[in-house]
């Protein structure tokens, strides 16, 4: 077979395949038809073959570009991974996967925490000890220094002077944010996250120190712990997820750092998406329970309410094997061949 | 040009390439996506202030505020989502990128994943100060939130050498692709690839290096056709090059020239 006669003979088949799989790309695989189904995985497998064989004759630069780019293109719609619908998906993934998920990473959770832990309770100290340390923590405009007697009606009116919904959005964005940047900082070995964590965690501990010197823990108290506790709670866990990347570059094990890093991001990733839902339920009682009327012990509570039913989420959904295989195999890894 | 090839293993054992996007590229991409997240919060905002003259109790007043509060969620919602969204939709392609006809795919070689879309847009903000240091120390420009992800970038162009030089025309270069073309000049298609090239990009060389083409490089193919180079002037051999690459369907082109290098053209 001479290179001519080759690339004669073959154009044909390129073509076709070409409008095949420039339709799959545009309109999606659902739309092909029965028989271009037939067809792609006919063809694929022969221009594979043509692609060697080009090499062999040394085709010209263009042709091999052409028959490379409709290789390729074919091999990504054959050898794609099955998509669940994507509600199911997320049903799935609320119902189950996320708290196996945090209980698998429970030791990184464990890091971020003790990381939280020890930062805040050193900024608390350091600011008892000495009270001008809390405007190495605390921003001027917190200050209750020169307002006399500032008591929990006082706190509650500077709440209230914003309404509720602009506050939730303002809020709840601004976590979320937070919470993206102590994941993806992960990447820098876990320096950027750590850096994060005890960054807001100082911040915290000097913010109550400050408020303690001035007798109105408190007062502290009642507008931190609704919203704050889940808040708080849900950075640690973004903590953590970013610890889940640092740690595979830092400490890859017997695998090469790269794939290493990939399963760390795969990981870390789903644990801080889950985040989110925690920040808008933070959110939402930072701007409607936390400047209401209600008595602080209650306020406090319902704080500690929304801590411990995500904890018990977390800890106890999805336990036992009943639901470790789907009986639809939508969530097997197995790949369609032709 | 700093481009580069990379090589996926298909499970029948065939190696398949395609070319990674340029640098250039991928900041051009990358400033046309964030030129339309500009525009797109402009016009958010626009019709937000529009919103709050015409209904500024619900707006400005303490009953609502629910106008700002929908703003800061639209804007959060563009700044995260506006990469993710593209990318997960458009099979790896944002308007940037489609302007620059590359895509994001795999490393392993299928359509990008939705959790590889999640991981690299979550890092791109990192990527901003850390990711053209990045590409230029990894092997296939990958930034951080690539290798993270496990995606890289291809190009999709349809590369043309017509548009490197002005004088070559499309139609050469159609001919080195066909089979006609092949069968006609006997030679293989490497031989044949590079007789194209030369006519096409002749203009471009200087006199000296074509004579020195002609001896290292053209001269040998043509005497396998039994044309006699070193007898020849320059402008003669460019004429057999000429009728070969055309397959003798074609009458020799006339060589024209706008440059300087073509008058003796016309003494033969």
């Amino acid at each position: 077979l001479r290179p001519a006669r080759f690339l004669e003979l073959r154009n044909g088949v390129w073509s076709r395949l070409e409008s095949i799989v420039e339709k799959a790309q545009k309109k999606g695989v659902a739309r092909l038809t029965e028989s271009e189904l037939h067809e792609i995985t006919r063809l694929y497998p022969t221009v594979t073959v043509d692609v060697a064989r080009a090499r062999m004759y040394g085709m010209d630069a263009a042709t091999m570009r052409r028959l490379n780019q409709l290789a390729i293109g074919a091999h990504g719609i054959l050898y794609r991974r099955k998509r669940g619908r994507p509600l199911s998906a997320l049903g799935r993934f609320l119902a189950y996967e996320y708290p196996r998920l945090f209980r698998r990473l429970k030791a990184y959770f464990l890091v971020a925490f003790a990381l939280f832990a020890v930062s805040t309770l050193g900024a608390y100290a350091s600011v008892r000890a000495n009270p001008s340390n809390a405007y190495l923590f605390v921003p001027r405009g917190l200050d209750v220094e020169n307002e006399g007697e500032v008591t929990a009606a006082d706190v509650g009116e500077r709440y209230r002077e914003v309404p509720g919904s602009y506050m939730a959005s303002r809020i709840t964005t601004n976590n979320i944010q937070v919470a993206f940047s102590a994941f993806s900082l992960g990447i820098t070995a876990g320096i950027g996250t750590s850096y994060v964590l005890i960054f807001n965690s100082m911040m915290l501990g000097g913010f109550f120190a400050h408020f303690a010197n001035h007798g109105l823990l408190r007062v502290c108290y009642e507008f931190l712990v609704p919203h704050g506790a889940l808040e708080v709670f849900a950075i640690i866990v973004a903590g953590a997820a970013g610890l889940r990347i640092g740690l595979s570059i830092a400490l890859p094990g017997q695998t090469t750092r790269m794939a290493s890093l990939r399963k760390g991001a795969k990981e870390g990733v789903l644990l801080v998406l889950g985040t989110i839902p925690m920040f808008v339920v933070a959110g939402v009682i930072e701007s409607y329970v936390t400047p209401s009327y209600m008595s602080g012990n209650i306020k406090i509570l319902i704080g500690l309410a929304a801590l411990g039913v995500t904890l018990m989420y977390l800890l106890f959904a999805g336990l036992g094997t009943r639901s470790d295989v789907p009986s639809n195999g939508v969530n097997s890894k197995v790949v369609s061949s032709p | 040009m700093f481009q580069d090839i990379d090589t996926i293993e298909t499970p029948e054992n065939v190696y398949l390439e395609r070319e990674l996007a340029g640098i250039g590229s991928r900041f051009a991409a990358c400033f046309v996506d964030y030129l339309m997240i500009f525009l797109m919060m402009l016009a958010v905002w626009v019709i937000m202030s529009i919103a709050a003259q015409e209904w500024p109790d619900e707006f400005v007043q303490r009953r609502g505020y629910v106008g700002y509060a929908v703003l800061l969620v639209i804007q959060f919602v563009i700044y995260w989502g506006y990469f993710a969204f593209f990318e997960a939709k458009r099979n790896g392609q944002t308007p940037g990128k489609k302007n620059q006809k590359i895509r994001t795919v795999m490393d392993t070689g299928g359509p990008v994943t939705f959790l590889a879309v999640i991981i690299r847009n979550l890092i791109r903000p990192i990527d901003i100060l850390f990711g053209p240091f990045s590409m230029f120390i990894t092997s296939k420009w990958q930034r951080l939130g690539d290798l993270a992800a496990g995606t890289v970038v291809v190009s999709e162009e349809k590369f043309d050498y017509s548009s490197t030089t002005k004088r070559a025309k499309n139609r050469e270069w159609k001919l080195e692709t066909s089979a006609e073309a092949l069968q006609a000049s006997g030679l293989s298609p490497e031989e044949l690839s590079i007789l194209t090239n030369y006519w096409m990009r002749r203009h471009e060389l200087t006199l000296d290096a074509r004579q020195h083409l002609m001896k290292t490089l053209i001269g040998p193919i043509l005497q396998r056709k039994g044309i006699r180079v070193n007898a020849m002037p320059l402008p003669s051999v460019e004429r057999e090059v000429a009728r070969i690459i055309k397959g003798g369907t074609f009458a020799p082109p006339k060589l024209q020239s706008p440059g300087t290098a073509e008058p003796e053209a016309r003494d033969h």
